[in-house]
């Protein structure tokens, strides 16, 4: 025990290289962890979101862009599909149920989703989990609305409150549909997926608030008050997207093929999991760069800490004669060294590890409220032990170089040293 | 360990073993396996050609024709026997769900972009594969992969045309031709 209590005595006498050579361990561990960590975690929360669902309808664009749009609210929607063709599909014999979505608008930073009450029933997120209310009931009233988990907790909204939509995405004050406020009747339970951060609303409550548009402006002399825009027809003439229920999974191709044959109108189905699907085989590769990029990192974060120890190796010659003169053994001192490096590396991810869970406690916040994804923070998976074991096998490796060129010093050096 | 302990155990298992293998055994089935021997559907595809071939370009007629072939298409029937069985099939695999590492729900089809290039194949070529508590790892779309396990027939509605394959794996591997 006393040559560990020497060793660090030693180490300590060296502690600011030694805490650099930590510290570059740790950051290159943070990356190459955090990478894998929100790789996976992005997968699964894309993953996650949609459930249940065969086929996604919405006007003719690219399968990625209608999937994020429709499902995600990442983007944009490039044109609408109208109310009668909605209608016709949705009357196709296979399809079981179907979803409106009609997006647009927003309120405070939110989306506002204006939907059917068959959104509630047959939504389904991680397989085969259900939209839940935490408080309150689903809408039922033309200016009803039913709160995300996140929307009500971040802004403070309770039930039985009002709350004014604003015109487009992004609320700045002005282009408000404050006329006709919506009163919150439901508040979800928090799903972890972008429903936490929506503002749902009826199609109707939708088309009422647009009642008095003309060409993109309300028009102040046609005003309708919200009162008076009850009585007067609120059926959408055209919807953003929906989503469709088949009753047999088997028949999917078929009406993927009756939807982007519809002859009125030019429409896009896509199946949601081979477009995720699809996304990752593209960002695959980006992926592989960034894990090869930290794996990099790792490797520099290990020279340095070879090249500390070498460069310590000539201070240290007289010390480790004064080992050898107390009696220590030349393979002790190959394995003081190679131990050094061990532990320099265990301190090292240990602290990585420490920093990527603050980080990511941190960011996470950031992360949702961005991209819509709630990222889990929970034990280290076995793909990442293996990525700490490798980095802490590679520092054990690192550290024979070093070491053997002790071993050989002291035994060439004996006790008399002539540096 | 006791020395008849272990006899009565090495017994067991090679008693066992073949009684278990002849039961787990799949059989190793076709494309052709899932269509009935007396269906051809070349044959309505030739009865409606003559008759559209017939009509003048734009006909409505024709239209309608193709509307009712394609309907024909997709309620193709299936093979009642193979109800039940262990069977192994290989195919294309397309993703309906997943986490974005492993699917646990797909579709398995004879040819490669089923979903997208040419007319979708008719109902009684494609097959649902739940895969259960064992998701199923994918490296890449449309994987090519054989499926084991219990193959069934499931009625969408009561209607006996939209009946359609499902299979609940036990095994999910990638294909070696």
């Amino acid at each position: 025990m006393a040559i560990l209590a020497l060793a660090a005595k030693s180490l300590l006498n060296r502690r600011v290289t030694a805490l650099l050579v930590i510290l570059s361990i740790a950051l290159s561990v943070v990356l190459l962890l955090g990478v894998e960590r929100l790789r996976t975690q992005a997968r699964a929360g894309f993953a996650n979101t949609i459930s249940g669902t065969d086929l996604i309808v919405g006007a003719r664009t690219g399968a990625t862009a209608l999937l994020l749009h429709s499902v995600f609210r990442i983007g944009y929607a490039t044109n609408n599909v109208s109310w009668t063709s909605y209608q016709e599909i949705a009357r196709h014999p296979r399809v079981r149920w179907s979803i409106p979505l009609s997006l647009g608008d927003s309120h405070r930073g939110f989306a506002v989703l204006g939907t059917s009450p068959d959104y509630f029933r047959h939504y389904r997120y991680a397989r085969t989990r259900e939209l839940e209310l935490e408080t309150g009931a689903i809408f039922d009233d033309v200016y009803d609305a039913v709160l995300g988990a996140d929307v009500a907790r971040e802004l403070g909204y309770r039930a039985g409150q009002e709350i004014v939509v604003a015109h487009g995405a992004v609320d700045a004050g002005v282009s408000r549909h404050d006329d006709k406020p919506f009163r919150v009747v439901g508040i979800l339970r928090k799903t972890g997926t972008p429903v936490d951060r929506t503002v749902h609303v009826t199609l109707a409550g939708l088309e009422a608030i647009h009642v008095d548009w003309q060409s993109g402006m309300q028009i102040p002399a046609a005003a309708v008050s919200a009162e008076a825009a009850r009585r007067l027809d609120l059926t959408p003439r055209s919807i953003t997207a929906f989503l469709i229920g088949l009753d047999s999974r088997t028949a999917v191709f078929h009406v993927q093929r009756f939807v982007n044959d519809y002859r009125k109108e030019p429409l896009l189905a896509i199946l949601p999991g081979v477009v995720l699907q699809e996304l990752w085989d593209a960002i695959g590769v980006a992926e592989q760069a960034l894990l090869g990029v930290s794996a990099l990192v790792a490797l520099v974060g290990l020279c340095g800490m070879v090249t500390a120890l070498l460069t310590g190796l000539n201070e240290r010659r007289r010390e480790m004669a004064v080992l050898r003169s107390v009696g220590a053994r030349p393979r002790h001192i190959l394995a003081l060294v190679v131990g050094e490096a061990t532990a320099l590396a265990a301190a090292g991810v240990l602290l990585g590890v420490g920093l990527l869970y603050v980080t990511l406690f941190v960011a996470r916040g950031l992360i949702q409220s961005r991209l819509g994804l709630w990222i889990e923070i929970g034990f280290p998976s076995p793909h990442e032990w293996l990525l700490l074991a490798a980095v802490l096998l590679a520092s054990v490796v690192a550290g024979l170089w070093p070491a053997l060129r002790a071993y050989r010093y002291s035994l060439t050096d004996g006790m008399t040293v002539h540096v | 360990m006791n020395p008849l302990l272990v006899l009565v155990l090495v017994a067991a298992t090679w008693l066992g073993a073949p009684a278990a293998l002849a039961q787990e055994r799949p059989e190793v089935i076709d494309w052709k396996h899932l269509v009935p021997a007396g269906y051809d559907p070349s044959e309505l595809v030739r009865k409606y050609q003559k008759e559209v071939s017939s009509l003048p370009d734009n006909d409505p007629r024709a239209a309608r024709m193709a509307e009712r072939l394609r309907q024909a298409w997709e309620n193709a029937p299936v093979v009642q026997s193979l109800s039940n069985k262990v069977v192994k099939l290989s195919g294309f695999l397309v993703t309906l769900e997943g986490d974005g590492k492993a699917v646990s729900e797909f579709l398995l089809v004879p040819y490669f972009g089923a979903c997208i290039h040419v007319p979708p194949p008719p109902s009684n070529q494609v097959v649902l594969v739940r895969t259960g508590t064992r998701p199923f790892k994918v490296n890449q779309m449309f994987d090519m992969v054989s499926v084991t396990g219990t193959l069934r027939t499931e009625r969408a509605r009561n209607d006996l045309a939209s009946a359609s394959y499902v299979i609940e794996a036990t095994q999910v591997e990638v294909h070696k031709p």
